[in-house]
């Protein structure tokens, strides 16, 4: 059995939760920079994989598999047993007269006092309800979101525009919590420079002028100086959203 | 588990067989083992297969588990043959063949009445807590 999140259903039903947004809101603050959807999608979905993980056990080195054998020290995610993981402390031999020989491993699971044993090197299929195939990968990010990144995309960007707490320049997002106020006097002295020099101007020679926070991430910067310019009438963005370059309206002749 | 549902079982209070229940009534537990075995198996062992201790092997999971030999032959063979539990077999003796076939995990009346189907939870609970213990089958947190 594998992890609901690894099914499309689970996504097909998932509503982006108050925690998932929360969720984000740390991802923002540890990298301390806006960030594209789909940078946000994958943190997300690495955030909820590894968490998962802590949740079971952490992380395993191999999903068991009745046919394989595994040495002492390996650890296992058991899909049968809700995933969880356990470390192999010992291997003997099996003894039922019914098959040939086989082993057994000595699993030692994370707060369970009692050692318990799993069939190893076992190739009597028809006596497990294993179905061939069955057996699944480690549990991985990456291929979770790649398998699904569509759907994520379109929901968590439904869920941040619905949300109203996030702010959107071109690709990139960023929590309105985040962003450094471009007060009016700024923006006078954007629209001074803009006019002075006669041409569109990129952020970060604006930003030279600008009185803002010093302790603040460049990246922060540059996005709240866009996102202030964008969302002011008298600028007029001529250059692209990835290279913006801020000009005036009224200069446009 | 309520202290009121250790008192009075519902259909939802798991049940087992206690093994104890047969050495403090001087009941041949094993005796009653045997006679559960289907007809290939009992011949078996009564032409001298050995009881001894095997792996059995949970076909859901892998996991393994030490039981005797006669155990093993009901969980990996008799349970499987269409007499194990027929339209004939009397409530109790279900019951029993059907924790046996579960390797003793505990069973409430309703998961009972799934698996035997002839019979419904509040009946297979009436039986099996009306008057004496039959075979040892008790709720599972019972001292």
């Amino acid at each position: 059995m594998a992890y609901d999140i690894q099914s499309e259903t689970f996504w097909r039903e998932w509503q982006v939760s108050d925690e998932d947004l929360d969720r984000l809101l740390e991802i923002f603050l540890e990298r301390n920079a806006p960030l594209t959807l789909e940078q946000m999608a994958r943190a997300l979905v690495d955030r909820m994989v590894r968490e998962i993980k802590e949740k079971s056990g952490g992380e395993a080195d191999a999903v068991y598999d009745p046919t394989e054998l595994y040495e002492v020290g390996t650890r296992l995610r058991f899909p049968r047993l809700g995933n969880v993981v356990g470390t192999v402390v010992g291997v003997r031999e099996g003894h039922n007269p019914r098959y040939e020989r086989f082993s057994v491993l000595q699993v030692r699971f994370h707060n369970q006092p009692d050692v318990r044993e799993f069939v190893a090197d076992f190739h009597h299929r028809h006596a497990l309800n294993f179905e061939p195939g069955a057996v699944t990968e480690e549990l991985s990010a990456d291929r979770v979101y790649v398998q699904f990144q569509d759907i994520i995309h379109e929901k968590l960007e439904a869920a941040l525009e619905a949300s109203g707490d996030f702010a959107r320049f071109g690709e990139l997002w960023l929590p309105k919590g985040l962003l450094v106020e471009i007060n009016l006097g700024n923006r006078n002295i954007a629209e001074a420079m803009v006019d002075v020099m006669g041409k569109p101007l990129p952020p970060e020679e604006l930003l030279t002028e600008m009185e803002v926070p010093k302790d603040v991430a460049k990246p922060i910067l540059v996005f709240s100086v866009n996102y202030a310019l964008d969302n002011d009438e008298r600028f007029l963005n001529k250059g692209t959203d990835r290279k913006p370059l801020w000009y005036l309206h009224r200069l446009e002749a | 588990m309520s202290v009121l549902t250790k008192v009075k079982p519902t259909v939802d209070t798991p049940f087992h067989i206690e093994w104890d229940w047969f050495r403090r009534n001087a009941v041949d537990g094993e005796l009653l083992i045997r006679e559960q075995l289907c007809a290939e198996c009992r011949q078996a062992f009564d032409e001298g297969k050995p009881v001894e201790e095997v792996d059995w092997i949970d076909p859901d999971t892998g996991e393994v588990f030490r039981v005797d030999s006669v155990r093993e032959a009901i969980l990996s063979h008799c349970q499987w043959k269409p007499e194990y539990i027929s339209p004939t077999t009397p409530l109790v003796t279900a019951v029993f063949r059907t924790l046996l076939a579960a390797n003793n995990t505990p069973l409430s009346p309703r998961e009972l009445a799934q698996r035997l189907v002839r019979w419904d939870a509040q009946t297979i609970l009436a039986v099996l807590s009306r008057g004496d213990v039959k075979w040892g089958i008790m709720p599972a947190d019972t001292p």
